[in-house]
């Protein structure tokens, strides 16, 4: 059966090719760790639902993208119908930091005219003797671009869930607020499917009522 | 369409000879194993419109990647990339390497639709480095499919395939070199007469085999190569190699006797290919190649898998220009007359084995491991010049001036690993030979006779855990026999008795005898009939032995 859900966001997870996107996915939606993994072709696609309140579903389309320069006329097709994105480097990897700005620059130029709440996410913090980043300049970085920092670790499960459903929240908040609205044509956030019977809050109206439309 | 069924890509003139519509327009059953039994009897190739059906319907389960563009994308990328050229002006992606559309019996416009999805493709799939076969794939669901975003997003689903254990087409070098070799290697198994022709007539005989799926993609008319890809798109790859050998061996068939119509083997061959319906029907071609009785997938899998790694060890990946191909040695090649010396073989001789071994190591230059002469008769002295080198090759001269020997796949060192006592290793790429007074080679009796590994009944004295193995794993996915037979649990142990050594004798091959026994002191030795080899005894029965060297193979980048 559909699992049942209140808004369906769709997200994007985006940085140097081996900082570790495709393994943080399967973290969160396969709940495991590969050792080795091939490197992803192109784009792929996952998706989990997320509880942010007792009762209150979102359901997240994630789509993994492929790091390396060669895929990026291909990639950069998929940010415009995203909502929100995960912005990772590699803590073990000055360059991987360095190209932050570059990739917040490549987004902004294809997403137009939407937006995308972006989330900071400096992986692989497992690797803390090896780390070639500090947690202080990647905040610093992450403020002056009015993003909030994380760091993660795919493989040992460390902050997998957090990233996610703080990202989630924050674009529920603003979907809440109005600040983005679902709009015909654009696949960021659509409403979803609630039975009455499950809900009774204000936001289980508002939905029904958006479906309606 | 027209009544045929044709599309506005297709030459119809041409078609009418090449196809002709006879059968049902249906496609009925969905069963794999039914599914096989048709596309080798050619049931599709009766009707046009059937066969365009169960194309569709094969390739829309083709398992992908979630994100594979289909034809939409097509409709929004190709006014971009192809812009205001024609069709058949457009150049072609680099990813072909030069091969030319075959025509197929289409129209100028169907020879421009290939060129703009070609294109398309290659904007799609940036990780496609290499892939010559995908012009004639292109061309041949052409004539499937009713528009160019169509074929494109047919062709786009077999490159995205993402079921690991069913490769549809090469995309990189690394690949497609790796396939030849592995196509090598399988010729030098099952077509021991056609392999020995290539050697003798071609300066490298790696070059010709290189061929190998221009001779399917391309080369081979149309109809035929309708036929291979029906099994193709039912069965996957193993397929292709069975095609390539049966052409080779209805090469072989009939050029044996006669001289060669060039002084190019590879010239040749792609000539017959081309007319091939000269020789062979399809119905003929398809026969013959289900006749082969090949390797399991798993095995050339893991042949595949083994020369993908000889090639990047070499750091032959990608394909430069000019370097690549001069730069692989074998055969001819690989055995340098002026730094050979040997006390038991020719340069000549030397090349014959090395054209027998597994390409993956036909690569590498021969190297003395140990000499009688230079070291002593000593076996324990052998072992010490032997241990760290993986494969070797032995050989033995006797007082009558016989020469026989061994390709042994395994270190020596393994020998310790049996407590002290004699015991067998060693994995079924090892083959026995004879050289003087005529050449002769015996390979491990499986490779005729697959039949032998069939699982083992319940009551083999397997330990616990080569039982669960076996009994939890079906026929297809067990370990190979054939590189690994250390691991591998046989029915019969006396067909899988490789190499053994001890402090005063070696052995090889075993089962009912022995292809070679030597004693500690290199001085005395025997060879008789074995199970493992099924072989003829090497020399005379008792032997005194003149001289024995052992030679490894060195990587050429390290000398």
């Amino acid at each position: 059966m559909e699992a049942i859900w209140l808004y369906q966001f769709r997200l994007i997870v985006i940085g140097d090719s081996t900082v570790g996107k495709s393994c943080l996915i399967r973290r969160f939606t396969e709940g495991r760790f590969a050792q080795v993994s091939d490197p992803t072709v192109g784009v792929d696609f996952f998706s989990r639902l997320v509880e942010i309140e007792p009762g209150k579903r979102i359901k997240l389309q994630i789509w993994d993208t492929a790091g390396q320069e060669r895929f990026r006329s291909i990639t950069r097709a998929y940010y415009r119908n995203s909502v929100g994105g995960l912005l990772l480097f590699d803590i073990t990897n000055r360059r991987s930091f360095q190209n932050v700005h570059e990739w917040l620059e490549e987004t902004k130029v294809h997403v137009q005219p939407y937006q995308i709440v972006f989330v900071l996410v400096g992986h692989k913090c497992d690797l803390d003797t090896q780390r070639q980043v500090t947690r202080h300049e990647a905040e610093k970085l992450a403020a002056a671009y009015g993003m909030k920092y994380i760091e993660t670790s795919a493989r040992d499960a460390i902050n997998v869930e957090k990233a996610f459903t703080d990202l989630t929240r924050d674009i529920y908040e603003l979907v809440k607020r109005g600040d983005i609205t679902i709009q015909e044509g654009w696949e960021g956030v659509k409403s979803g499917f609630v039975p009455n019977v499950v809900h009774s809050s204000e936001e289980v109206v508002k939905s029904e009522r958006r479906c309606l439309c | 369409m027209d009544a045929q069924g044709y599309n506005c890509f297709v030459d119809r003139d041409k078609m009418d000879a090449a196809i002709q519509d006879l059968g049902p327009k249906e496609l009925s059953c969905t069963e794999l194993q039914e599914l096989k039994q048709l596309a080798r009897q050619g049931y599709w190739a009766r009707s046009y419109a059937l066969r365009g059906k169960v194309y569709q319907r094969l390739i829309r389960d083709i398992p992908c990647r979630t994100v594979t563009p289909d034809a939409s994308v097509y409709s929004d990328v190709v006014g971009k990339i192809v812009g205001k050229h024609s069709g058949s002006s457009l150049p072609l992606p680099e990813f072909v390497d030069n091969t030319q559309v075959p025509s197929y019996c289409l129209n100028p416009r169907g020879e421009g639709a290939v060129r703009k999805i070609l294109l398309c493709i290659a904007n799609q799939f940036p990780d496609v480095s290499f892939c010559p076969a995908l012009p004639a794939v292109v061309a041949l669901l052409l004539h499937y499919s009713t528009d160019e975003a169509e074929c494109f997003e047919k062709a786009c689903r077999i490159l995205a395939c993402n079921d690991p254990s069913r490769k549809l087409i090469d995309q990189s070098f690394l690949a497609f070199e790796s396939s030849c070799m592995t196509f090598g290697d399988l010729v030098n198994k099952y077509c021991q007469a056609a392999h020995k022709l290539m050697v003798a007539v071609s300066e490298d005989v790696l070059q010709v085999y290189a061929d190998w799926q221009r001779w399917l993609f391309g080369e081979l008319p149309l109809s035929y190569f309708a036929r291979v890809f029906d099994v193709f798109l039912v069965e996957g790859y193993k397929v292709l190699y069975r095609v390539a050998l049966a052409i080779l061996k209805f090469f072989h068939k009939v050029r044996a006797g006669q001289p060669l119509e060039s002084d190019n083997v590879k010239q040749d061959i792609r000539a017959f290919v081309k007319d091939i319906a000269k020789t062979v029907s399809p119905e003929k071609l398809l026969e013959k190649a289900f006749a082969i009785r090949l390797f399991s997938r798993k095995e050339i899998q893991l042949l595949q898998m083994a020369n993908e790694k000889a090639l990047k060890r070499r750091g032959i990946t990608v394909k430069q220009k000019s370097v690549s191909l001069s730069k692989r040695q074998f055969v001819h090649l690989a055995v340098h007359a002026e730094n050979f010396h040997s006390e038991i073989v020719s340069v000549k001789e030397m090349r014959d084995i090395w054209s027998w071994v597994p390409e993956r190591f036909a690569l590498c230059q021969p190297l003395l491991l140990f000499s009688s002469l230079q070291h002593g008769y000593s076996l324990t002295r052998f072992y010490f010049q032997c241990e760290g080198h993986e494969p070797t090759v032995l050989l033995i001269k006797t007082t009558q001036k016989e020469v026989c020997g061994a390709y042994l796949s395994t270190d020596w060192s393994e020998r310790n690993k049996f407590g002290g006592k004699l015991g067998f290793f060693g994995t079924g790429e090892c083959f026995v030979f004879r050289l003087q007074p005529e050449v002769q080679r015996y390979e491990w009796v499986v490779i005729k006779h697959p039949e032998l590994t069939r699982p083992v009944s319940s009551e083999t004295t397997a330990t616990p855990a080569l039982l669960c193995h076996s009994a939890s794993s079906g026929a297809s996915d067990r370990l190979s026999p054939f590189l690994a037979a250390r691991h591998f649990n046989l029915p019969s142990k006396t067909e899988s008795l490789f190499m053994a050594g001890g402090s005063d004798c070696l052995i090889i091959g075993g089962g009912g005898g022995q292809a070679l026994y030597v004693d500690g002191d290199l001085n005395r030795g025997r060879t008789g009939h074995c199970d493992t080899f099924n072989n003829q005894p090497l020399c005379s029965e008792n032997f005194l032995i003149a001289a024995v060297e052992a030679w490894g193979f060195q990587d050429p980048d390290i000398q």
